[in-house]
């Protein structure tokens, strides 16, 4: 299917700056080293991976 | 009268209904990164959104709005529930709020089907837990059914079930095409078909495809799902591998040669979906098989509708509106064994520590039917309700 110009265009921005996953991102801090993210409301759709 | 076969009619006029290459999309960076050359191409018929993932979010991203009315307006957006947990023995004021919410979502897109998965989630938390089978019997069939007629109910479209990958013993394998079909029909409602989910079970169950093909209601199938997935080494025994369906890689060749021979015996197929987790596109390598996965998929798909003979339009909508009970069917008993098993299977330290806690819960001697289950699924059942017990976690 055809998308408009202007769409894909906000969609490359929008992925260029990941915004996408800013705002749902909860970060702490993982005691045996590195970062551990935890996404509150993931964005994917974790209940078809989940096996 | 018109002929019914799996309570179909088919007397409708006869239509070409070209299947459509489908994504599944989300609000994910790496995802939308590898869709992007994609959606550019106009490749993308249609998509396939889990619109739940998103309920605890206030606002979303005007472009991503503007994504999803795109193909509402073209009605090729799909809406892929997670977290219903339609079989859990009691009814929640959490499941009420969903059905509500996704009541309000039908008055902003318009989706073409709704669909959910197959199985109860193990989470004390609504909103956590992997989907893990049920007992097959009259009582979860029951709740099931209601469930499905709340969830037509508030969202006015076609519904669907997704077969589960997972299952503990050879014979829940082989009931749960007959049980996925005697739990749409109240609702005339569909299958979507995850290929992979069903390579799982031919791989960990020894079992042949058109064995299992044979097994499920072809006619009710809408959609199929490919995916890829990972194997994991049981600790029980080291030269057992248990496939899983974890998203996190390319669709394998055998999945791809199973859509071939699927496509042909679905006469209702609508829609063929790529999914895959956007935590496993975070390298241009991945996110360029990504899209080889989905070129793939479009050109079999091409391939089908070339030789697509016109079929009976079938709506997978109810012949009348649904009469709902007042209140929701219930089952205290099921209930209470499904938080004693979600309790041991993320507590549990091994396979012999929760093969004992079994052996001493409700559940046996019961319609879980305990005693059939396979040590590498048990074991397999620990590492995915303890991997996702807590929700959607990754480390960087």
């Amino acid at each position: 299917m055809k998308l408009s110009k202007p769409l894909l265009q906000a969609v490359a921005v929008a992925v260029a700056v990941a915004a996408v996953s800013s705002s749902c991102t909860k970060e702490t801090v993982n005691p045996e080293g590195g970062k551990t993210v935890k996404k509150e409301g993931a964005f994917n759709c974790p209940a078809c991976g989940m096996g | 009268m018109p002929r019914l076969r799996h309570g179909i009619a088919e007397s409708p006029p006869l239509m070409n209904h070209p299947l459509r290459a489908t994504l599944a999309c989300n609000l994910d960076a790496n995802l939308l990164r590898a869709a992007l050359p994609l959606l550019e191409a106009g490749r993308v018929e249609a998509i396939e959104w889990s619109f739940d993932a998103l309920f605890n979010q206030a606002e979303r991203p005007a472009w991503f709005e503007d994504l999803l009315q795109a193909y509402s307006d073209e009605n090729r957006l799909l809406g892929h529930g997670v977290y219903f947990s339609l079989f859990s023995g009691r009814w929640s004021a959490d499941q009420q709020r969903w059905l509500d919410a996704l009541r309000a979502l039908t008055r902003r897109f318009r989706f073409d089907h709704v669909t959910e998965h197959f199985g109860y989630l193990t989470g004390a938390d609504f909103h956590k837990g992997a989907p893990l089978s049920i007992p097959l019997t009259s009582t979860t069939l029951a709740i099931g059914q209601d469930r499905l007629k709340r969830l037509q109910a508030a969202c006015g479209c076609p519904v669907g079930l997704e077969n589960l990958a997972f299952a503990y013993s050879t014979e829940e394998v082989r009931r749960q095409g007959n049980f996925l079909h005697r739990l749409v029909e109240p609702v005339n409602g569909f299958l979507i078909l995850d290929l992979h989910n069903l390579y799982c079970q031919l791989q960990n169950f020894n079992l042949t495809a058109d064995e299992l093909l044979a097994l499920y209601p072809l006619d009710r199938v809408r959609e199929i799902h490919l995916s890829g997935g990972s194997w994991a080494e049981s600790r029980l025994d080291g030269n057992l591998k248990i496939r899983r369906d974890t998203h996190d890689e390319a669709v394998p060749d055998d999945v791809f040669a199973l859509l071939e021979r699927t496509m042909p015996r679905c006469p209702n197929l609508r829609y063929v979906v790529l999914e895959q987790l956007g935590n496993s596109l975070g390298t241009e390598e991945a996110r360029l098989n990504f899209q080889s996965d989905f070129e793939r998929m479009d050109a079999l798909v091409e391939t089908r509708n070339r030789t697509l003979p016109p079929v009976a339009v079938q709506s997978f909508l109810p012949a009348s509106p649904l009469q709902l009970e007042t209140e929701p069917v219930e089952d205290d008993q099921l209930d209470r064994q499904q938080r004693q098993l979600s309790d041991i299977l993320e507590t549990a330290t091994d396979y012999e520590q929760a093969r004992l806690k079994l052996a001493n819960s409700e559940l046996m001697n019961s319609t879980w039917e305990v005693e059939k289950w396979k040590p590498h699924m048990l074991e397999t059942a620990l590492a995915i309700a303890q991997k996702w017990k807590d929700g959607f976690v990754f480390n960087e």
